[in-house]
């Protein structure tokens, strides 16, 4: 008998875990179809310490970046040209400056636009590190709970939609991108308010699902977010047409978008502090007290 | 037990690492530390720390991926144990035999992948990122091997050594 058990130790153990995973796939699944995950204790811990590590692991590799092209590529100039590229670069750096202001200053305007057109707090905050899956489209961000970020937060920059904040440790969060291809947006057609729902794909483009009704959809035409879903505040840019696939036999025709944020060179985020009806009623019901009073966030009802 | 939290731990590192890197490279460029760390303990640690060990690596990764909780637990799991039945019917020790197991063994990942609706549908962009991805894999599952080795070798204090090398028993003393 011993020696029974003995051998069937390990298959019973595959049979085991292999059960806890697939139970946790599966509620995992449920959870983020609701707009939100919990993964507790665990969870928080492993966000909460990777995302100073994940800081401080850049950091090197931008100081070295930033030293070379400052200070050590200038260290291989010939000493006759000293003294003139030295000029180059001040004028370069003068250059760079003010084309950065330049850029600044209208970034600082379309922010500005864009929080004057939706009346809802947003807290800035940095992405510290990428998903550490090539399949899977997610950051880590500097912000969680202390600074009000709760899970089911839409996530944006000036130029249109991020994607949702789906987990959050005290001084960090995950936003799970609209790249990702468990994320799907209800959106319209900006032109003609057709509307679909827009899908990541898992690549750099989303697809934007929708029913035949004339000319509905066109290339350049933008997609915004609806507000139908519940989940994002209406009017939030999510990407521009660039190729439609119709096919007269079939009644759902898709759209790829080119996504309106550029997530390659994502760096500052806005996270705003509001969730939308559909979370919300849902948090009610399953009540996130502790959360809420941990947050102390001001947030406003949904638009 | 003591190899397999060794594992966990080099894996968390490379985990921390790719988090970090994933901004400069290109999407696929960089090896999976969840799935060496599984295959290197299919190859090393047999038995339920072994087993345990594949498991917690996929389930820190999952904690550390936005992908849904549990899939990549399941994945080293099925790697763990497809890495401990291949090495009892083909020489894994041979470096071009494992550099090819793993390399189909990061391909059978992504179709799985795909199939559970995490991965993009086969097509041209997840071929562009999950071909490099299994390249890369296959040559770091060698580097990982031999990173393995030395640290289970000095951490472990020295038992690993000890199975690889020749015993000699010296029997019973002349009279």
């Amino acid at each position: 008998m011993r020696e029974l058990i003995e051998r069937l130790r390990v298959p019973l153990l595959v049979l085991l875990l292999a059960a806890l995973s697939l139970v946790a796939i599966a509620s995992d699944r449920r959870a983020l179809a609701r707009g939100v995950r919990d993964h507790g204790l665990l969870g928080d811990l492993v966000i909460e310490i990777a995302a100073p590590v994940q800081k401080l692991l850049a950091l090197p590799v931008e100081v070295a970046r930033n030293g070379w092209s400052r200070y050590v590529a200038l260290l291989s100039v010939r000493d006759e040209n000293d003294a003139l590229r030295a000029r180059v670069a001040a004028l370069e750096e003068e250059d760079l400056q003010l084309r950065e202001a330049l850029v600044e200053s209208g970034r600082l305007r379309r922010i500005a636009e864009m929080r004057e057109g939706f009346d809802v707090p947003m807290r800035p905050a940095q992405v510290v590190g990428q998903d550490v899956s090539p399949w899977f489209h997610s950051v880590l961000i500097d912000r969680g709970r202390s600074e009000g970020v709760l899970s089911g937060m839409p996530v944006v920059t000036d130029r249109g939609v991020v994607g949702l904040v789906t987990a959050t440790a005290p001084h960090a969060g995950r936003t799970l991108l609209v790249l990702d291809a468990q994320s799907a947006v209800d959106g319209i057609v900006q032109r003609s308010r057709a509307r679909g729902i827009v899908r990541g794909q898992g690549t750099d483009r989303l697809a934007f699902e929708f029913y035949v009704r004339g000319d509905d959809v066109q290339v350049g035409d933008t997609i915004i977010t609806s507000g139908f879903g519940g989940v994002y505040p209406k009017g939030l840019r999510l990407g521009d047409v660039v190729e439609v696939h119709a096919e007269p036999s079939r009644l759902l025709h898709q759209a790829v978008l080119r996504p309106a944020v550029d997530f390659g060179r994502l760096e500052q985020v806005f996270v705003m502090l509001w969730r939308g009806p559909t979370l919300e009623l849902l948090y009610e019901g399953e009540g996130d007290a502790a959360e809420r009073a941990h947050a102390g966030a001001e947030r406003k009802p949904g638009s | 037990m003591r190899r397999a939290v060794i594992a966990w731990a080099l894996a968390v590192v490379g985990l921390a690492l790719n988090g970090t890197a994933a901004a400069w490279l290109p999407r696929g460029w960089l090896p999976d530390p969840a799935l060496l760390g599984a295959v290197v303990l299919g190859l090393r640690v047999g038995g339920p720390a072994g087993l345990v060990g594949a498991w917690a690596i996929g389930w820190t990764a999952d904690l550390m991926s936005g992908g849904p909780l549990g899939e990549y637990a399941l994945l080293e799991l099925l790697g763990w144990g497809i890495t401990q039945l291949s090495a009892r019917r083909v020489s894994l020790e041979r470096t071009p035999v494992f550099a090819a197991f793993v390399f189909a063994l990061c391909a059978s990942q992504t179709l799985a992948l795909g199939a559970l609706g995490s991965a993009p549908p086969l097509g041209a962009e997840t071929l562009a990122v999950g071909l490099p991805h299994a390249l890369v894999n296959a040559l770091a599952a060698i580097v990982a091997r031999a990173v393995f080795d030395e640290a289970s070798e000095r951490l472990s204090g020295g038992d690993a050594s000890a199975r690889s090398s020749l015993r000699i028993d010296a029997g019973a003393g002349l009279r």
